[in-house]
């Protein structure tokens, strides 16, 4: 598919804080992409970047093949969806979701059937004369992505849009966004800090941390493949366990050889293991690695288990229940083992 | 909103042109010959300084200080109460009571001071009521002018403050052991000391440098910095009147100071 | 928690003390008003020629005209301004807003004769001609201050991403603080702007320094002919009703407010 943004060799920074380090990274049409970082990471900076509201100090910003970075933020064919939404407080719903169409100096009928089309869209047909200050955080929330998607941009930027919300909520609306997103045929940004939601919705996933890229990838790649001990960690828990590649598909860690699928790496070179918690089976000790149960917790689906093996703690999901004292043996595929680089 | 930021430009030229360069106007024609009525000449002289030892300086500056000062103490122990009397009034019309406040600013403050001229003159309306002072002249007629001129300025800022305070922070405080009398030396004055100090520079500094009410009030014989300024910048006598504003400023400055420590953006001046 | 500290009686004593001190001459340049003569006060004489001398009095007609003329452009002029260098100070970075608004709070505190000899000696020095343009000018330097405030408070109130928001949908910078902020920001203003308006009313000293002549506002007026031994009581009628002109404003704001607040079921 045509890449519908690109970006360059980003580079911004507040006073003497480097908050994007040199970011490059092409969206694609029709893709719903979702940075995940931790606080701080510069997400919403990069998202300010491509709506113009940040200058870069260095790098560019490709739109559909053209520079972007003279276009002023009202002349962008984007529009942002905002951390806390930003409606305006003195216009009703019908006002807000308007605003921009009135700009455009659209004829009133135009402008009605539009917003009425919108409305029906975020399921809030009725709410067009509503005070905006009555609405609930979820009914704000549909307000703002209607008021952007009304004007049909190319691109969609949401900074954490659901953040504000309740689990229940958060997860319709999680559900209701990508279809949104199917059926308008607008390409997405969407931040968030919550790696769960990154995975649910994205097509693709970049990690953030520190205003550096560290991962792109479908969710599948990153959660099964981190490249990083942070990416490992900050997507879903993780055991990290120092290790060595001895050569090729073949991997030495808990003092135990194991064969694995990665390769590439230098002969005897120190790596990190990564195993999933779910990945990990318990059984009888018999041999492997062998440890004690310390700690059983009650998650719902499933329990977390603990295991104590030399010291070392192993977290493990499973849906069978085990007793605290019990010597188990950890057991698990070599797809399941993955290596990262340190 | 980076991009606005270039509105503040043209404030910052302005204030520029209005205040600092009239400022060290002020402070070249207090140390030098430097005189905007003729020529600029900047020779150093401490000629205009001398005058601060003057007893007719002397006499100005302690009056100032006497009036001034007994004017804010009482307007602060009377301006206290009404104010926290009327941040914690649940009265539905207590803004309307708060407003009532700001009507007498509308009626003309030369106006106000003849009224009291009347009241304190033996021969005056007031004699319908059966009523007759003398006290022109005297330091309670110029306080009692003084109190009634600046009272509201104590008693705004306070009250802004007061008002804004959150009432579950007392309850907290008496929740966690302290007593009322507690609660309020150790929650809720402190917290008021922004509003107090806006309120203190607010009542001070204008009676410091009233002209007008001690000129009336005081019969003629009583000069505060004020009258001095007044005097000598209408006379001609440009730089001794810059001396005397000099001083005025730095008393205002060291208030100034205790205003930024206190309420960084002065949102209590108001 | 309904006790109280100074105990309710000495509050409600200081108020009502406060409200002496305060209205007492008001009432007596109402009494002054309405009694018919200006030297003998041994009987009350009621009389309402005085206001009908305000008429008659043209260097005080005249005064009370450039006295309104210079509150209106001047309310006009700093609100505008006020509110735009507000949003200019409200964009800055914390360090460099404070920075600013310490210079901004300095005519707020600075005593008025002070301000009025700086204005005094600026203009003398830039040389514009002294009266009505350089009476404006100070109106406005003084106001503006005050303006901004009152406004910046409700600036920081808002959604940080409001302006943003507005240009993100299409808006050029004006049309956003037009559209945006403005409407969002107005009851600042509006506060701002009265209080404007009532300062320059009210201004006696500094326009006392920007007098050139027969030039004279009503301060100013009243103030050279008291020194004249010449004050006629038609200066106590119109002051009188000015008082009673914003007293009745006020309370009708009040009952309207409240009947406001009745209807939409939500108090402000
Ligand atoms: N206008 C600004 N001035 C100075 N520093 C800023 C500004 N905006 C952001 N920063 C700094 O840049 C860094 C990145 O901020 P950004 O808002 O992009 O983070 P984020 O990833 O969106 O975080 P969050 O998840 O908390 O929203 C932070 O350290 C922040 O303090
Ligand atoms: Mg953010």
């Amino acid at each position: 598919m045509k890449k519908l943004i690109e970006i360059k060799g980003l580079s911004k920074s507040f006073d003497d804080n480097l908050v994007l380090k040199s970011i490059d990274l092409y969206i694609r049409e029709n893709e719903f992409i979702t940075l995940l970082g931790p606080s701080g990471c510069g997400k919403t900076t990069l998202l300010r970047v491509l709506a113009g509201f940040e200058v870069a100090d260095e790098g560019t910003v490709l739109f559909d093949g053209a520079y972007l970075d003279d276009t002023p933020p009202h002349q962008r064919q984007i529009n942002t969806v905002f951390q806390k939404y930003a409606l305006f407080p003195h216009l009703n719903v019908y006002h807000n979701i308007a605003f921009g169409l009135k700009l455009k100096k659209l004829p009133k009928d135009e402008i009605d059937r539009l917003v009425k089309e919108v409305l029906k869209l975020v399921k809030l047909e009725g709410f067009e004369h509503r005070n905006i200050k009555t609405l609930s955080g979820g009914q704000q929330q549909r307000v703002a992505i209607a008021r952007a998607v009304v004007n049909k941009p190319k691109l969609l930027l949401l900074d954490e849009p659901l953040a504000a919300l309740d689990l229940k909520l958060r997860q319709d609306m999680q559900y209701e966004l990508k279809e949104m997103q199917q059926a308008l045929g607008i390409t997405f940004v969407f931040v968030t800090h919550d790696q769960e939601e990154a995975l649910t919705m994205s097509d693709t996933v970049v990690v953030m941390r520190d205003g550096e890229i560290l991962q792109i990838g479908t969710p599948e790649d990153i959660y099964n493949e981190p490249k990083t001990r942070f990416v490992a960690s900050f997507i879903g828990e993780s055991n990290i366990i120092p290790g060595t590649m001895l050569r090729d598909y073949r991997v030495k860690f808990e003092g135990l050889e194991f064969d694995c699928v990665d390769k590439g790496f230098n002969l005897n070179e120190a790596i990190e293991v990564v195993l999933r918690p779910e990945d990990i089976e318990l059984k009888p000790a018999t041999d492997g690695i062998v440890g004690t149960v310390t700690d059983i917790i009650f998650k719902g689906v499933h329990y977390e288990i603990i295991v104590d093996v030399k010291g070392k703690e192993y977290i493990i999901h499973s849906t069978d229940a085990q007793r605290v004292g019990d010597k188990v043996s950890l057991v698990f595929e070599k797809e399941d083992i993955h290596v990262m680089r340190l | 909103m980076n991009s606005v930021r270039r509105l503040v430009w043209p404030y910052l030229i302005w204030l520029g042109l209005l205040i600092v360069v009239p400022s060290v106007f002020i402070v070249l024609a207090t140390i030098s010959t430097f005189h905007i009525f003729n020529e600029y000449s900047f020779k150093f002289t401490t000629e205009s300084l001398q005058f601060l030892r003057d007893p007719i300086f002397i006499n100005a500056f302690r009056n100032s200080w006497k009036y001034a000062g007994m004017t804010t103490l009482i307007c602060f122990f009377i301006g206290y109460p009404v104010a926290y009397y009327f941040a914690r009034s649940e009265n539905r019309n207590k803004t309307l009571y708060v407003a009532l406040l700001i009507v007498p600013i509308w009626s003309n403050m030369i106006v106000r001071i003849i009224a009291w001229e009347n009241i304190f003159k033996p021969v005056s309306i007031i004699n319908l009521f059966g009523l007759s002072f003398d006290l022109i002249g005297r330091d309670s007629a110029i306080i009692i002018a003084m109190v009634s001129m600046y009272l509201p300025f104590m008693i705004f800022p306070i009250y802004a403050v007061l008002d804004k305070m959150d009432t579950a922070l007392i309850e907290a405080s008496r929740d966690l052991g302290a007593s009322a009398t507690q609660s309020f030396f150790k929650v809720t004055l402190p917290l008021s000391l922004g509003g107090i100090v806006s309120g203190v520079i607010m009542t001070l500094l204008p009676a410091m440098t009233a002209f007008a009410l001690p000129e009336r009030i005081g019969g003629g014989t009583i000069i505060l910095l004020g009258n001095l300024i007044e005097k000598e910048i209408f006379r001609g006598s440009f730089s001794i009147a810059a001396t005397v504003s000099f001083v005025v400023m730095i008393v205002m400055l060291g208030l100034f100071m205790l205003i930024i420590r206190f309420d960084k953006e002065g949102e209590t001046l108001l | 928690m309904k006790k109280h500290l100074f105990g309710t009686s000495l509050q409600i004593s200081l108020t009502l003390l406060t409200f002496f001190v305060i209205y007492l001459p008001i009432a007596i340049i109402i009494l002054l008003s309405i009694h018919d003569s200006q030297y003998v006060f041994t009987e009350f004489g009621f009389t309402f020629r005085w206001y009908r001398a305000i008429l008659d009095d043209r260097p005080l007609m005249d005064a009370i005209f450039v006295t309104f003329q210079i509150a209106i452009i001047s309310t006009i002029v700093s609100t505008l301004l006020g509110t735009l260098f507000a949003i200019g100070i409200h964009s800055l970075r914390k360090s460099a807003r404070l920075r600013v608004m310490v210079l901004n709070n300095v005519p707020v505190v600075n005593p008025d004769i002070v301000t009025g000899i700086m204005l005094f000696m600026i203009f003398r020095f830039i040389r514009i001609s002294f009266g009505f343009p350089t009476m404006l000018l100070a109106h406005i330097f003084f106001s503006i201050p005050f303006v901004i405030l009152s406004v910046l408070p409700k600036l920081k109130s808002l959604d940080p991403n409001l302006f943003d928001a507005a240009l993100d949908l299409g808006a050029t910078k004006f049309k956003a603080i037009l559209y945006v902020i403005v409407p969002s920001i107005k009851v600042g203003m509006i506060a701002g702007a009265l209080i404007a308006f009532t300062m320059s009313i009210d201004d006696f000293i500094i326009s006392y320094f920007m007098k050139q002549g027969e030039f004279h506002n009503v301060s100013t007026l009243i103030y050279s002919r008291l020194g004249k031994r010449q004050i006629s009581p038609a200066v106590f009628a119109y002051n009188s009703l000015v008082v009673i002109l914003t007293v009745s404003i006020m309370i009708l704001f009040n009952r309207m407010n409240r009947n406001h607040q009745k209807i939409k079921g939500e108090s402000v």
